[in-house]
């Protein structure tokens, strides 16, 4: 999966290319992540032999290549209206809300699902087909389909350009688009929060080659500065952070809804965003002024580093997440805290 | 970039089971050492304990049973060690005999060392030391200049070796040395098995900065060992001694060593949570938890037979980091007053931990070396 991915997304990184104050979208390479199949990734099951590990493989990819398509966003989209019964419109799709704390407010009457509200920073809103959005109703938690023309969108950016809009919605849902959600709001934010992760771990692994490649070319002193000691053991440095950033992103999609499931997005987003920190400054500093220019690549992974950090919650909120486990757990409890997340239950 | 990919660790319901047994082993065994024993761990000495995990079958547990071993796999052994520093079990005398002297036998050894001495070593009653650094050479290892001379019937040893852990406790050491002449500064290297009770040794102590004797200075002064001695080939040490540091480097002692600490914080932590306190430790918690991944995963790939280094590399460098941080992380969440050093458990295993934390980097290979390795890895040298 990851091979067919590499395929569709190599050229992805020249689309995402776009002027500060405008949102990087290619329509053509979204047309080639449908033809693969990429957004149902992730409504298969194990017996399909594609794991969810394997899915958000894609996404890794993607983010590998800085690609300016919602595929993590739209692959929960799927798995959502899938798990809630609730045929999904064709094209890009993507969730909300992604803010702590924000929600929808639902009632149901006469078989329709009123929905009103505003939602901030919802990943490419403005390109949608459809928002993914969850809401309580009655103690339930329900997944709502909402249509592009059911909703009002205002443009907003992260960091490194990516489209992050406010949507406003006030609408009455007929009942063929909504169901019974999978997961509810803490659930959704964390699985966001894993999607970071992995995007954090495959825009990693990109700094890292680069920068190993950059440091093999570029000369100076008489030699290619791969050749200092300082040098490499920056280089070494951003490996043992892409490495973990990696092994962190990969425990946490192994698993997408359960107890274990927010744990284990905790660690991965506050380590990754740890990775992220350390690895871009490192990867800025061997490649001198040329990287810190608009003209050189590196800029779209490391701002994409710098806003995915914070996007889903920081290294602080999780941390503050995980922190708490381990206070409640206690001296005692704590080691037998750490090892249980080695039960796992899958999607 | 798949180098640096971890593949997912191994896991199943036995080793859940074993680690509930260990844990009841620890309890009864160990159940009452205060948290000032518990932050010695691997380097806690304790005879009576080191033959109870012989008898409970956690030593040698990777050996075949015709030695003595148990026939278990790699990870079942990880979850065992895990168990052990996680609980700060004293598990310094047998440490490096089943962590790596008898791997190396097993893999390189003859049969009658084999024969001879696995058996003991799962029984936790044979203790092995290290001889590689040498007063000249510490990190560049491929300068020792420890000779053994190749005369009738054996070798006669001349050299010294240094920072040696618990030679004046163990039975045996591995002794990386010269036998001959060779144009590749790796080459003309061989192990040899020496008997510490051989003629011509001494032994003299090292006290460390804690005032503790754990390492020693052995010297060697025309000692004979037969030609059994050999391990291997000769000639062929560097290869051997590259493999046995595979051992010496992926396991989870290179992140827990400090762990009591984290133990005792969350205790102090717990009586009145902080927002800082609980980030603090939640940030710990998740770089703990993504280095059992890694460090668990290169198990699992030792398992399979594959080669790992570079991976076992990554996890103790990063591990060492954060066995590292531990203790000044703690001392700035929970403070403790000036003049009292020692007095109360916390207090222990903080100036234990802080007086001990320099070691972390340089044991087992130094960070500057770690990171020379990792580029090669990259491909940069």
């Amino acid at each position: 999966m990851t091979d067919s991915a590499t395929q569709v997304f190599a050229d992805a990184e020249e689309a995402a290319r776009c002027p500060r104050d405008e949102a990087a979208w290619s329509a053509a390479l979204w047309a080639r992540v449908e033809e693969a199949g990429f957004p149902e990734a992730l409504t298969y099951d194990e017996s399909d032999g594609i794991t969810t590990a394997d899915a958000l493989g894609i996404v890794r990819v993607a983010a590998a290549h800085a690609a300016p398509v919602p595929i993590g966003e739209t692959m929960v989209a799927h798995w959502l209206l899938a798990r809630a019964g609730v045929a999904a419109p064709s094209g890009p799709l993507t969730v909300g809300p992604v803010v702590a704390g924000e929600a929808l407010t639902a009632r149901e009457g006469d078989g329709a699902l009123y929905v009103e509200g505003r939602l901030s920073g919802v990943p490419y809103a403005r390109f949608a087909a459809g928002v993914v959005v969850l809401v309580e109703v009655e103690g339930r938690t329900l997944a709502v389909c909402l249509r592009a023309e059911d909703i009002g969108t205002e443009p907003g950016l992260n960091l490194a350009c990516e489209a992050r809009d406010d949507v406003v919605v006030k609408t009455a849902v007929p009942p063929d688009r909504f169901g019974p959600s999978p997961t509810d709001a803490a659930g959704l934010f964390a699985i966001g929060a894993t999607l970071r992760s992995v995007a954090l771990a495959g825009a990693l692994e990109t700094v890292l080659s680069r920068t190993v490649a950059y440091a093999g070319e570029r000369v100076q002193f008489g030699r290619p500065i791969a050749k200092f000691q300082a040098i490499q053991h920056s280089l070494a440095e951003i490996a043992s952070e892409a490495a973990a950033a990696r092994a962190a992103a990969d425990m946490a999609s192994e698993v997408l809804t359960g107890p274990e499931a927010r744990t284990l997005a905790a660690v991965a987003k506050a380590r990754t965003g740890e990775a992220a920190t350390k690895s871009a400054g490192l990867a800025h500093q061997v490649h001198g002024a040329i990287g810190f220019t608009l003209e050189h690549s590196l800029h779209l992974y490391t701002q994409r580093l710098w806003a995915w950090r914070d996007e889903f919650g920081t290294e602080a909120d999780w941390s503050l997440v995980l922190g708490e486990a381990a206070l409640e757990a206690g001296p005692a409890g704590y080691w037998p805290m750490i090892t249980d997340l080695d039960h796992r239950v899958g999607l | 970039m798949d180098q640096i990919a971890f593949a997912p660790p191994v896991d199943d319901a036995a080793l859940h089971e074993l680690r509930r047994e260990v844990r009841a082993f620890l309890a009864e065994t160990i159940g009452d050492h205060a948290p000032g024993q518990r932050i010695r761990s691997w380097m806690g000495n304790d005879a009576a304990f080191s033959r109870a995990c012989g008898e409970a079958g956690y030593l040698g547990m990777t050996f075949p049973t015709r030695y003595g071993g148990q026939g278990r796999t790699s990870m079942e052994r990880y979850v065992v060690t895990e168990e052990m520093l996680a609980a700060g079990a004293p598990v310094g005398l047998h440490w490096i005999a089943d962590r790596q002297s008898g791997p190396l036998l097993l893999q390189y050894g003859t049969e009658e060392q084999r024969r001879e001495i696995l058996p003991r070593v799962a029984a936790g009653e044979c203790y092995f030391c290290i001889g590689m650094s040498e007063p000249d050479s510490g990190s560049d290892l491929a300068a020792a200049r420890t000779r053994a001379e190749p005369v009738d019937g054996g070798f006669v040893i001349n050299g010294t070796k240094v920072w040696t852990t618990n030679a004046h406790l163990a039975h045996y050491m591995i002794l990386f040395c010269k036998t001959e002449a060779a144009e590749d500064r790796h080459g003309g290297a061989s192990q040899l098995l020496i008997d510490l009770s051989t003629p011509g040794i001494t032994i003299s102590p090292i006290l460390n900065m804690a005032g503790k004797h754990e390492f020693n200075e052995v010297s060697f002064r025309d000692v004979f060992v037969p030609e059994t001695a050999l391990i291997g080939t000769r000639g062929g040490g560097w290869a051997q001694v590259m493999g046995e540091l595979a051992f010496e480097r992926s396991g989870p002692e290179r992140f827990l060593s400090t762990f009591a600490v984290l133990v005792e914080l969350i205790r102090h932590a717990s009586a009145e949570p902080t927002r800082e306190a609980k980030i603090a430790v939640g940030r710990l918690t998740a770089h703990l938890v993504t280095m059992r991944r890694m460090s668990r995963s290169v198990a699992g790939l030792l398992q399979a037979g594959e080669n790992p280094s570079l991976q076992a590399t990554i996890v103790k460098d990063l591990g060492a980091v954060f066995e590292q941080d531990l203790p000044e992380i703690a001392r700035l969440l929970v403070p403790r007053p000036v003049g009292r050093a020692g007095q109360s458990d916390y207090e222990a295993v903080l100036d234990y931990a802080i007086l001990h934390a320099p070691s972390f980097s340089l044991r087992g290979g130094t960070r500057e070396i770690l990171r020379g390795i990792i580029a090669r890895g990259l491909g940069l040298r």
